[in-house]
């Protein structure tokens, strides 16, 4: 039933999405990470995540209304929103750069960034 | 019954199951939150339809699932999401057919080739919407790894149904119509 056309197009499925997962999951941040929150693809406001432990909020005006992201022990999630599936209020919290929340109707990303990014092999050299 | 008119007829049942799958899968969540994406489960009549009547047909009944899904549920962000989607993984499962006709890869992989480019053409339309491409690098390869066991699971139904079909249509008149495969 399976030929080998199968198993090559199935092992190059398979591999693409697992490197992809490692990549990210070893992102490790060497500076500081940054909150960068953007609407419509334009950068609305950075926040540094190391001065947040207050309790820091901020609310976005997107396209269809507001939504509010809150900042607090050095992670990130999206409180509340003017959007139809609240899958961006789902996601939960983020904390490592690369991570991101994105609403799609209201056009917000929030996304942690850091200064300098560099793959987990850098420390054992 | 024309052979003309029972197409037409047999089309026409396959887009409402697909807009009624379409529709179900609008209230599923997706466990991993991916902006605006569907698992794609409607590929599953997609792909019958390719199998029974060829290319066209199923280009025809994935693009009228969307639309008439568009008037049901979902807004603008989610039509311009599943239209292209549906319009890439047709495309894809077209051309990967052909592949399955000269026996050289299994319908399965039709199936896990469709799941695939219609997570592709999703998140890249995504990423347009909000003009953020770090989304791309961000959620393809989750995408491209629950498209496995989505094609794995369309795959099967969408064999087993034809199974059914054939074997059930043949007390009417109507099989002469379906394509051999």
């Amino acid at each position: 039933m399976f030929s080998r056309y199968d198993f090559i197009i199935w092992i190059v499925i398979v591999s693409l999405a697992i490197g992809g997962i490692y990549y990210h999951q070893n992102l490790v941040s060497m500076g500081e990470n940054l909150v960068e929150i953007s609407v419509n693809g334009q950068e609305y406001e950075v926040i540094p995540l190391t001065d947040s432990n207050g309790n820091l909020r901020r609310e976005i005006e997107g396209v269809n209304g507001l939504t509010v992201v809150e900042i607090r022990d050095q992670r990130v999630r999206v409180i509340s929103s003017a959007c139809p599936d609240k899958l961006c209020i789902h996601s939960g919290w983020i904390d490592r750069p690369g991570q991101m929340l994105v609403c799609l109707p209201n056009r917000v990303v929030v996304k942690i960034v850091s200064d300098e990014q560099q793959d987990i092999d850098f420390f054992t050299n | 019954m024309s052979g003309q008119t029972t197409k037409l007829v047999y089309l026409a049942l396959l887009i409402t199951f697909a807009v009624v799958i379409h529709t179900i899968e609008s209230f599923l969540v997706i466990p991993i939150p991916v902006p605006g994406a569907k698992l794609g489960l409607a590929n599953i009549i997609t792909l019958l339809a390719l199998m029974l009547y060829g290319f066209r047909s199923s280009m025809v009944v994935s693009v009228m699932r969307t639309l008439i899904g568009f008037l049901i549920v979902g807004n603008l962000i989610s039509f311009s999401l599943s239209l292209s989607g549906a319009v890439f993984s047709t495309a894809v499962m077209g051309a990967a057919f052909i592949l399955y006709k000269k026996k050289w890869i299994s319908i399965l992989t039709v199936s896990v080739l469709g799941a695939a480019s219609h997570n592709v053409a999703q998140i890249v339309i995504a990423s347009f919407v909000v003009s953020q491409f770090h989304l791309i690098t961000f959620y393809l390869p989750i995408l491209l790894l629950l498209a496995v066991p989505t094609g794995v699971f369309t795959g099967l139904s969408a064999m087993y149904l034809y199974k059914v079909i054939l074997k059930n249509v043949t007390v009417s008149h109507s099989l002469s119509e379906f394509r051999k495969i």
